[in-house]
Formats: C-alpha cells, structure tokens, sequence
C-alpha cells in the first residue's frame, strides 16, 4: 500500500533537488508511479502524495491547470480520510496554481473563500494566514481591494526575521501585485529582497521560476517552504533518512 | 534580459547593468524551463524575447513576429492572463514606434483578456491608453 507512495515521494525528492540531472527519466517514473497511485485506488493517500507531486514538481511537465485540478482533488480527499492538513496543504497548492494558470480571479476568489472558511473550521492557523496572503493577491488583482476585499488581514509577523514561515509568501507576493499594478521600482525591490532570503540553492522551485520571469535573476533556488515540506513528507512518511539519500543511488 | 521587469527598468536606463544581467538571467531560465515544459513556459520565454529585442529597434519585423508567437501559444495553453500582458506589451510596442492603429488593435485585445481574466484594475488600465490612442 506504501509503495507507491515512497516511489512518488522518492522522485519528488529527487527531482526538487535536481541531485542527479536525469530529469526526464526521473519525472517519467514519478508519473508512472501517479498512475500506479490512480490504478490501485489508494484514496487515503492521495492527500499526502498530491501537494508534493502536483505542488511541487508537476509544473515542470504538467499543464498548471491540470495541477489545479488535481490539488482540488487532494482538497476533497483529505476532507473525505479525515486528513484536514494535508487536504488545506493541497488548497493552498492549489490557489498558488491557479493563480499562475490564470484562473478567472471572480471565481478563484469564491473558491480562496470556501477554502478559508475551511481552514477556520479546522483551526488550522497556518493555512488559514498563507490563504490570505493569496486572497490579497487576487483581491487587489480584481479592483485593487476596493470591493473585494475583507478585513481579516494574515498575521505574518516580522518578514525580516529570518525564521518566519510567511517571508518568501508576503515578499512573492508584494512582488506580484507591485508587478501587476504597475509598480515596477517597487516590484523590483521586494523580488530582491525575495532573492536575497536564505534559501536553498537548486534548481528552481515553482515560485522561484516565476521571479525569474517577471522580475528576472533568483538564480536556481528553492524555497525554505519547500525544503521543510520535502523533509516532511519524505522523512517521516517513507522512513528513508533524508541525509542518507544521496548514497542510497 | 532578465524578467519583465528588469526590462522595463532597461528601457527607462534605470539600473542598467544590474537590469541587463537579470534579463539574461531570465531568459536563460525560461529557456530551460520551456525545454521542460513548452505548455508552461513557451509563452514567456516568447514574451521575454520579444521584449528584450524590442529594446534594439533595428529588429521591427523580429519583434512583431515573437510578441504574436508569445500571444498564440498563451492562448493555446490557457493563460489569458498572460495573453493579455503579450498584447499590452504588443501594444506598447506599436506605441513607442508610432503605430497607433497596430497599438489599438492590441491593447483592445489585451483588454478583452483582461476581462475574461476578471482584473478590473488591469481593464481600467488599458481602457485609458486607448482612450489617450483615441485623443491624439
């Protein structure tokens, strides 16, 4: 029952860092082991397996729209096997997809909405402050806030503290709406503040390929965020050490 | 050229030399990137490209070429978003060179973008460049 998911967990691992450059073949084995996943109907894992595959690594070979709509299946199956976390996990994956996807922003803000109100029933306070950065985002995107937007604000704290789980979100996102609106002296200031965060060097995360983008430079690096998750995921779920891994190839 | 942003930053000579490195930056990781993935990353790679040739105005016929490779393929993959910031920047384009009608044509259909995309912001935006296109 395990196996598929410690495959995918591997190749998502492997293919964040981008540890052994076979990327093609790696990301062909991850979507073999996703259909392996598909074919045997392991439902309870598909919460935990979709926020690493589609939210992670997917953008790089899949269409955005389809890693949207996957992560709103891992929203509703981790409702449906009592696994809330990652289910949130999964809809913040997928509102960061969406967003990129060019989602009508009316709709995507009912469905960041849904997902809040959500995230409040189960209490779940991290999510719930990463959701209203988006909101933000979207918010000011539709009619810069005027009548979109509402008075819950996401608690982030101080983004110059380097230990705060919310700085690579709020400084992405300033970036974005800076961008958008254009502000482009302003834009340019929070995306090098982004860049100079402490990251991990490798070669590019989601957010980090779309800095590049609109704003330029945030040479091959990927998010804290990110790392923590991979830890998370692989560490724990598969029960292979995480410093072992590259001997284990 | 580095992103959008930098290019833009280019144009206005401000940053120079930081803005030219992170715009080759940027295109290098797009080209990496729409090696991958051509659905998510042909589009900007095309958009970068035409930018960043638009700064050289000897190469008119290039640039008109790329700025609709990078509109075409937004809109086949879906990315109205991004389709409509191709046609603004198309638009810009035709604006600095003087073509008011080619900058009309498509900064109204960057705003036909805009409004399938639902940004109000972006729609008022671009309405007020056609409306400055219309007094002159």
């Amino acid at each position: 029952m395990y196996s598929v998911f410690r495959v995918v967990s591997y190749f998502c691992f492997v293919l964040v860092f981008d540890f052994f450059l076979c990327f093609f073949d790696h990301s062909r084995i991850a979507q073999k082991a996703m259909l392996l996943a598909e074919r045997f109907d392991v439902g309870a894992q598909i919460p935990k397996i979709f926020p690493g595959f589609y939210g992670l690594i997917a953008w790089r070979f899949e269409p955005f729209h389809l890693g949207a709509d996957s992560l709103r299946r891992g929203f509703e199956a981790g409702l449906t096997y009592g696994n809330s976390d990652m289910g949130l996990h999964c809809a913040v994956h997928a509102i960061k997809n969406s967003i990129h996807s060019g989602a009508n922003l009316r709709s995507l803000l009912k469905e960041i909405d849904y997902y809040l109100h959500v995230s409040e029933k189960y209490n779940s306070v991290l999510t719930k402050n990463f959701i209203l950065i988006f909101r933000e985002t979207v918010s000011l995107l539709i009619d810069n806030g005027h009548a979109s937007s509402i008075e819950a604000k996401a608690c982030f704290g101080d983004v110059n503290k380097k230990e705060n789980k919310f700085r690579e979100a709020v400084l992405h996102h300033s970036a974005i709406r800076c961008f958008w609106l254009g502000h482009h002296e302003r834009s340019q200031h929070f995306s090098e503040k982004c860049m100079n965060l402490d990251l991990v060097e490798q070669k590019g995360n989601c957010t980090a390929c779309i800095v590049k983008f609109y704003y330029g430079k945030m040479e091959g690096r990927c998010s804290c965020n990110d790392r923590v998750i991979l830890e998370f995921i692989f560490h724990d779920r598969t029960g292979i050490s995480f410093q072992r891994l590259p001997f284990l190839i | 050229m580095a992103g959008l942003n930098a290019i833009d930053l280019l144009r206005k000579k401000r940053y120079s030399l930081k803005s030219k490195n992170a715009a080759h930056a940027a295109i290098a990781a797009m080209k990496f990137a729409a090696a991958k993935s051509d659905w998510n990353f042909t589009n900007k790679l095309r958009l970068l490209e035409a930018e960043h040739l638009s700064l050289n105005r000897r190469s008119h016929r290039l640039s008109i070429k790329i700025y609709d490779d990078s509109i075409a393929s937004a809109q086949r993959s879906g990315f109205i978003h991004e389709q409509g910031l191709a046609c603004e920047k198309a638009g810009f384009y035709f604006k600095r060179e003087r073509k008011k009608e080619k900058a009309f044509e498509y900064f109204t259909k960057a705003r036909g973008c805009y409004e399938e995309w639902g940004s109000i912001v972006k729609v008022d935006f671009i309405q007020k460049e056609l409306d400055s296109l219309s007094k002159k």
